[in-house]
């Protein structure tokens, strides 16, 4: 069975030399010149697993800083970035041969970040000190520091780069933050215990869920008014189990991946309708997702199983769960 | 001492969010105070005092209401099917899975938890194979039979963490009574040295060495509902995966 990036690249290279082509899949099948790694930090670990997209087998474990949490990839994918939560920095490791390259200075207890599109500044969201760090990657300093909500946690930025979306745990807000002036714009009240900010690649919403409050906000970045509540029901399941945090949008903008905690389910919504299509049962206690750079398959982290599952996107449906580290947590996939 | 000083710690922060909650840190859309503004225009909506207190934890809540509940992991009496199971509807299977026998004894053996997880895929797949056309069926009522045993376990073991709780506390105040009753009692040399005097002080010692050992066996009791649930999500996925 080829997976769909292989179906894609064939046709392309077909039109070149249909014969070598077909070779070249031949020859390449042990070890597809396509295949993408996948990354995953392990919370109660302290690693890293690092698995190869066609096979899902374990490429290696690297040993990370005290609790890894947030991941993150440099826009070219050959540098990863993690949240060493405990050790109170941001390591950069090379995607390539997983050495540890360098650490960056990051606040005390970093979750989670953002990397600027360009990949320089990456924007830290420090939960204790109710502030976003600013540090430029090249020269690892602190450029800057914006005092926000409490508890800090979810970060967003637009596809220019322009706007930071920063959600704070205790305040319940979305803050919309310039990041030329580095000054809030305008504070969002959202539902209880915000964790997660995603644009739509439209840049015309932002996508803030709540955990606690079990919804997902829909705000207008032009107007900063929230334009929709999306709210989820699972037969079977306690309400209360219905605990959104991931979120991811694909590229073309039309469908949506809500990860919904110890529900063990990932909601499909239409981006349009915002109608819920699906709930795919995953893992135990999924958080954090990620998008394979074909956007084929989108990965989620169950931290309570000790896993992974795999979505296909086209067929929504899950093709198969990994088993990775304890506490699976962030998760980033690069070419 | 410290994990109960703790959890009541967390109690009465938790109810102090929420009273603080509706007074100073929930702005609403339609509040129209002004920022605390220069030339520059500031966001419409401002940021409430830096001070505020901290978000209850997800499950938090739930704690604040049970002081009894002395674990990390938020407190989920019953465990919900839809959490690990996307088939039909259980509510009539789980009526009726018990009236098969060859049912009753697989899901026995399922869930005891010296059957380890390779026993129970090849026990599931010897079971399958036999099931004939009527796999399906009877693989819900399987799982049926799985969910509500495992799920009847924990809820005794929740039960059981919160009877230890309480014992906990009990002894924890009669700790802290006779510590201040000794200290009231021997204010000298002579009624510390006296045999009344080593024994109170003995058994307090005692008390204090139960109390420390239990506390520390608390993070193992605490896991124990979490590895039922897990049990039963894994016996859930290998159920599913043998229907299709």
């Amino acid at each position: 069975m080829k997976s769909p990036i292989s179906r894609r690249a064939v046709p392309a290279l077909a039109k070149a030399a249909a014969v070598f082509a077909g070779l070249a899949a031949l020859i390449a099948a042990p070890a597809p010149a396509w295949a993408a790694k996948v990354f995953v930090t392990n919370e109660r670990d302290h690693t890293m697993t690092v698995l190869d997209s066609e096979s899902l087998k374990t490429l290696q474990t690297v040993k990370t800083g005290r609790r890894p949490r947030g991941l993150t990839a440099s826009p070219d994918g050959k540098l990863i970035y993690v949240c060493a939560s405990d050790d109170n920095r941001v390591e950069v490791y090379d995607a390539n041969d997983y050495k540890l390259l360098r650490t960056l200075p990051s606040g005390p207890d970093p979750e989670l970040f953002v990397l600027h599109p360009s990949g320089n500044p990456l924007y830290i969201a420090n939960e204790d000190d109710a502030l976003v760090t600013i540090v430029d990657t090249e020269t690892g300093k602190v450029v800057g520091e914006i005092p926000v909500g409490v508890e800090p946690e979810g970060m967003g930025i637009s596809p220019d780069g322009k706007t930071l979306v920063n959600t704070s745990e205790t305040t319940s807000m979305a803050h919309f933050i310039d990041t030329t002036t580095k000054q809030i714009v305008e504070n969002v009240l959202v539902d209880s215990r915000p964790r997660v900010a995603q644009f739509t690649p439209d840049a015309k919403f932002t996508w803030v869920s709540a955990e606690v409050g079990g919804t997902v906000s829909v705000i207008d970045n032009a107007s900063h008014e929230v334009v929709k509540k999306i709210t989820f029901q699972i037969p079977g399941v306690n309400d209360e189990a219905i605990q959104p945090v991931g979120i991811r949008i694909t590229k073309d903008g039309n469908t949506a991946f809500v990860a919904l905690g110890p529900a063990n389910r990932v909601a499909i919504v239409d981006t349009h309708t915002y109608e819920i299509k699906k709930y795919l049962l995953v893992g135990q206690r999924v958080w954090q997702m990620a998008f394979s750079p074909d956007e084929s398959v989108l990965y989620t982290t169950n931290g309570n199983s000790n896993d992974i599952s795999v979505i296909d996107v086209a067929s929504q449906k899950v093709t198969k769960s990994v088993t990775v580290g304890r506490g699976p947590w962030g998760v980033v996939a690069v070419p | 001492m410290k994990p109960l000083a703790r959890l009541s710690a967390a109690a009465l922060l938790t109810f102090a969010v929420g009273g603080a909650n509706a007074q100073e840190t929930a702005p609403t859309a339609g509040d129209t105070s002004p920022p605390a503004e220069t030339a520059q225009p500031g966001p419409k909506t401002p940021l409430p005092p830096r001070d505020a207190p901290r978000a209850p934890e997800t499950g938090r809540r739930a704690v604040a209401k049970d002081p009894d509940w002395p674990c990390m992991q938020p407190k989920v009496s019953t465990l919900s099917y839809g959490q690990m199971w996307s088939g039909p509807p259980l509510d009539d299977a789980i009526k009726t899975w018990r009236t098969d026998s060859a049912i009753e004894d697989l899901v026995e053996r399922l869930v005891a938890r010296r059957t380890t997880m390779d026993e129970a895929k090849s026990l599931l797949d010897a079971f399958a194979r036999g099931a004939g056309d009527q796999k399906a069926q009877k693989l819900t009522l399987i799982f049926a039979g799985v969910f509500e045993e495992l799920n009847d376990q924990r809820s005794r073991i929740i039960a059981g963490i919160e009877r230890y709780a309480r014992k906990q506390r009990a002894l924890s105040d009669r700790i802290k009574d006779e510590s201040v009753r000794i200290a009231a009692t021997q204010k000298d040399m002579a009624s510390q040295m006296s045999p009344e005097g080593q024994k109170d002080q003995q058994a307090l010692d005692w008390d204090t060495r139960i109390y420390d050992e239990r506390t520390q066996s608390l993070t193992y009791v605490c896991e124990s509902p979490v590895i039922l649930e897990q049990r039963a999500f894994d016996l859930g996925r290998e159920i599913q995966s043998r229907l299709d």
